[in-house]
């Protein structure tokens, strides 16, 4: 159905990046076949790779793509737990890393204007230089760029308070399936001129545009903040201490759960010492105020649930600690070669009983089901090590554990994912469990706006 | 237009099967009824073909069916409280009315949500949720009449939005009515999701074009029970505004801002016969309201308030009581004897750029024979202009009209800023859509349209042509 990238493909894509931009050589495209996916089935090698510095240039690939028909797969830092960077279909691999300017913070209007390549991180420390709060958090942070930010809806651990990456974001440039490059949203408050297409694009995973710019809301720092770890002997006690917290109405910036085989597993990976290491579940909760005696007060109150909730001790969350919480994803590694992260998403009031339900759950399968979570916002990480199971044993309960979650979750009103994207890895599940009207509705406007089906195919779902 | 069909009786009788005889009415009387919204301008009025009242989503589902099998256009109506023209049916044919579907399923205090129907009020909604000690954050000025539906359909702002954000950040999920006449059921009870494309999004703001509201799950939020009003005086537009930025970074989360200016202020106190301080010096009025969940945090806020109004170069500062209310809320209704035709503006601007926004387009005004006066929702860049046509004669007044906002379009463009924050486009403003869009924007926005309507049948002639 696409053709094959031939030399002629190749020649011109050097006329438009630079021939310095332009891979074809095996090492090159065997760096690419995989992004956060540790499982060899599923890696493709792209058959070229290339790395605009403009929009402009992105413009001209998308172009010369429709016209030769080829695919194209953006990919930003390639920290996609949803094979959400992999070309699936073949093609090509756009690479977004040398946009990477943040060209403005504005501190009078509040907001920050970035290439999508730029480094969540470096967003984040240009916003704070200035007293400022970019508020978008995932936890690859550090690695990850702010275009694939957008194109997931990042999430991350401070969207109990301040919201996901969509709610983080004024307009930004795209360059569309067919190679036009528009602006939408903008600079505001409120708008209802025309329909709201950044909402659409942003999450639709480089499905409907490659986003190349973008123009970030700034919110003033809080400058005062607590940062608690609650330790407990069960999940049952650590779990109820969510909606303990979300009800007293402290406002707070995060609520992280991890369970005791996450906090066995980053110790060990980071070696740090905690106390109660093998028994222990961890409940982070970090609060954030404008003023000295909210601080105290709040503080008070949060001591007063842990103690309620039967906490084996509490201890301020420093950097030290928060870096378990940070390593959780990392210290799978040590555990096995092969990991798969699923990212349910509940009604926030549910959170505690699926926490429940998915450990006991667990309980019946041939690897251990650890779970994490951004408790406060409903959002559950849930990891299974393949370790010593062959690759039919382990495809095989993977999928019967899933046909056993998936259900329960959506019974529960949750979806698939919350802030990791279907990309191709959840793509069979996102058909399944997806109301067939709303699938439908989907693919018409992909259809529409992508006719060739160009960017990004094989991910979400099968035009 | 004649790729419609006019509406035959056999469609008439297929409707009444489908809705109820009594809820299919042709009498001319009704017509008449649904020919306008808050439109004045008679030029603009157009009659519908029949009205059609439905009582559930599977009716609105059956009639979007009938509508594309005989190729006849709906237009939805809500309350018809739109002043963009967005409930004139304006190539004829169907006027689906909303207002039967007025139940509220749930308010649920666990989970802190409300299910309601399309057609519930949005202020009955306000009150479930109040009498349950939790706030329903949107609050359009026009709240006790208008009808949530209408609201989601047109993201309308209103009161709030500085610190709740538009009626699009109130919304879990919609169930639709797709223009082909399918139910699906958009969004979810989450506080994030990425599964697939955010259609919740797109829908919210298409003002009926891509999809029927039908039902609709809107966030709950604790309901602050301490609140402060305050109004600030200034002699100075640029004092006034640098006010908003201030509260802003002081992290003092206000509620709603909202500007009076000169105009506005006098009319509406001779009109509500309450002299408020220093209304016939030249001043303008900023109204900050701040609400709290403690006692404390009252008298602290509300000193820094005190504090950043002195500072800022406020030369009065008061509590904005029930008279300082009643002058805001007559604004309006006062201009109503200075003229009969008027037309409001709905520009939106960054917040950065308000004062500049203001100060050039009054300046600009005073080129032109009509009257204008400016009330704002200044926390968040939001102006209405409100134009007076007075005596001119009709020919003058859309000449001039024409003319100032070909300048003022132009202008809010410039500063980064769109024709409407919450009104929508409608009918009214196609033409300026049209023009002032990114072409490429525009283009995606007609493809999307044409895909999901192909026919185009739910709402046409509304945001922008799409043939």
């Amino acid at each position: 159905m696409y053709n094959k990238v031939d030399e002629t493909f190749i020649a011109g894509l050097q006329a438009i990046v630079g021939k310095e931009h332009v891979f074809a050589d095996p090492d090159t495209l065997d760096q690419y076949k995989t992004d956060e996916e540790t499982d060899p089935s599923k890696f493709r090698t792209p058959e070229a790779v290339a790395a605009p510095g403009s929009t402009e240039e992105v413009a001209a690939i998308v172009k010369l793509a429709n016209e030769a028909n080829v695919p194209i797969t953006v990919r930003s830092a390639g920290t996609s737990l949803s094979d959400g960077a992999i070309a699936v279909c073949g093609g090509i691999i756009l690479l977004m890393g040398r946009m990477n300017r943040i060209l403005e913070v504005n501190t009078e209007g509040l907001y920050m204007v970035a290439e999508a390549g730029a480094l969540v991180k470096e967003c984040q420390a240009a916003a704070k230089e200035h007293n400022l709060v970019y508020a978008g958090d995932p936890s690859s942070a550090d690695t990850c760029q702010i275009g694939g930010n957008l194109a997931t809806n990042a999430g991350g651990i401070k969207a109990i308070r301040y919201g996901v990456t969509r709610d983080q974001v004024y307009g930004m440039e795209v360059v569309t399936p067919t190679g036009e490059i528009m602006n939408v949203g903008a600079c505001l408050k409120k708008k209802t001129t025309g329909y709201a297409l950044e909402q659409l694009i942003m999450g639709s995973e480089g499905t409907l545009g490659i986003i190349t710019k973008v123009t970030l809301k700034l919110q003033p720092l809080a400058p005062y903040r607590f940062d608690v770890l609650a330790m407990f002997d069960s999940v049952e006690k650590a779990a109820r201490l969510v909606p303990a917290v979300i009800k007293a109405g402290l406002n707070p910036t995060s609520i992280e759960f991890m369970d005791n085989s996450f906090v066995r597993s980053t110790t060990t990976f980071c070696e740090i010492n905690v106390p109660h290491r093998d028994i222990a579940n961890f409940v982070y909760v970090t609060v954030e105020t404008f003023d000295e005696n909210q601080l105290d007060t709040g503080l008070e109150k949060l001591s007063e649930l842990c103690e309620e909730a039967g906490a084996l001790e509490v201890l301020e969350a420093d950097d030290r600690l928060w870096t378990l919480r940070r390593s959780c994803q990392e210290s799978l590694r040590i555990l096995a070669d092969v990991t798969i992260t699923d990212d349910f998403v509940v009604p926030v009031h549910k959170v505690a009983e699926t926490i429940e339900h998915v450990k006991a759950m667990g309980a019946h399968y041939p690897f251990e089901v650890m779970v994490l979570g951004h408790a406060g916002d409903g959002n559950l990480h849930v990891c299974m090590c393949r370790k010593n199971l062959t690759e039919e044993e382990w495809n095989e309960n993977v999928e019967k554990f899933h046909k056993e979650a998936y259900p329960y979750v959506y019974s529960l009103g949750g979806r698939l994912s919350g802030e990791h994207g279907i990309g191709a890895k959840k793509l069979h599940y996102m058909e399944e469990y997806t109301e067939p009207s709303e699938l439908e509705y989907m693919r018409i406007i992909k259809r529409a706006v992508d006719p060739k089906n160009i960017l990004n195919p094989g991910k979400i779902f099968n035009v | 237009m004649d790729k419609y069909n006019p509406v035959t009786p056999e469609l008439l009788e297929e409707l009444a099967k489908a809705v109820g005889t009594a809820n299919v009415k042709t009498d001319p009387e009704t017509l008449d009824r649904f020919k306008t919204d808050e439109e004045t301008d008679p030029r603009l009025m157009h009659l519908p073909e029949v009205v059609v009242w439905v009582n559930s989503t599977e009716e609105v589902a059956a009639v979007m069916k009938l509508a594309n099998k005989y190729v006849v256009p709906v237009t939805p109506r809500s309350a018809g409280t739109s002043v963009s023209d967005g409930a004139i049916p304006v190539l004829g044919g169907i006027v689906l009315n909303m207002e039967k579907m007025n139940k509220i399923i749930e308010v649920n205090e666990d989970a802190m949500y409300a299910v309601a129907e399309a057609g519930a009020r949005t202020i009955d909604i306000q009150m479930a949720a109040k009498a349950k000690g939790m706030l329903y954050a949107g609050d359009p000025c026009s709240a006790e009449s208008c009808l949530i539906g209408g609201n989601i359909a047109t993201n309308a702002g209103g009161n709030k939005a500085v610190r709740y954000g538009t009626t699009r950040n109130q919304v879990y999920s919609v169930e639709v009515v797709t223009p082909t006449g399918e139910i699906t059921t958009l969004g979810s009870r989450l506080k994030k999701c990425s599964t697939g494309y955010c259609l919740e999004q797109l829908i919210m703001g298409s003002e009926g074009t891509l999809g029927i509201i039908c039902k609709a799950t809107l966030k709950l939020l604790p309901l602050p029970p301490y609140k402060v009003d305050v109004a600030a005086v200034y002699d100075d537009l640029d004092k006034a505004v640098t006010l908003v930025p201030n509260l802003v970074k002081a992290g003092l989360e206000p509620t709603s801002v909202e500007f009076m200016d000169n105009n506005f202020l006098k009319s509406s106190c001779e009109y509500s016969e309450i002299k408020l301080p220093h209304y016939d010096e030249g001043v303008c009025y900023l109204i900050v309201s701040m609400e709290t969940f403690n006692e404390e945090e009252v008298d602290a806020k509300m000193e820094k308030l005190a504090e950043i109004c002195e500072e800022s170069g406020a030369i009065d500062v008061l509590e904005a009581d029930e008279r300082v209310w009643t002058v805001r809320k007559n604004c309006l209704e006062s201009t109503r004897s200075l003229s009969k035709i008027a037309q409001s503006d709905d520009l939106v601007v960054p917040v950065d750029q308000i004062a500049n926004c203001i100060k050039r387009l009054t300046e600009e005004a005073k080129k032109y024979d009509f009257t204008m006066f400016c009330l704002a929702h200044a926390g968040d860049g939001n102006l209405h202009f409100q134009h007076m046509k007075g005596d001119m004669s009709d020919e003058a007044w859309e000449e001039q009209q024409h003319a100032f906002h070909e300048t003022a379009y132009s202008y809010v463009y410039s500063l980064g800023g769109r024709i409407s924050g919450e009104h929508g486009i409608g009918a009214k403003k196609v033409y300026a859509m049209e023009k002032y869009t990114d072409p490429v924007e525009l283009a995606m926005m007609k493809a999307i349209k044409k895909a999901l309507d192909p026919l185009d049948i739910l709402n046409p002639g509304k945001v922008m042509n799409v043939y």
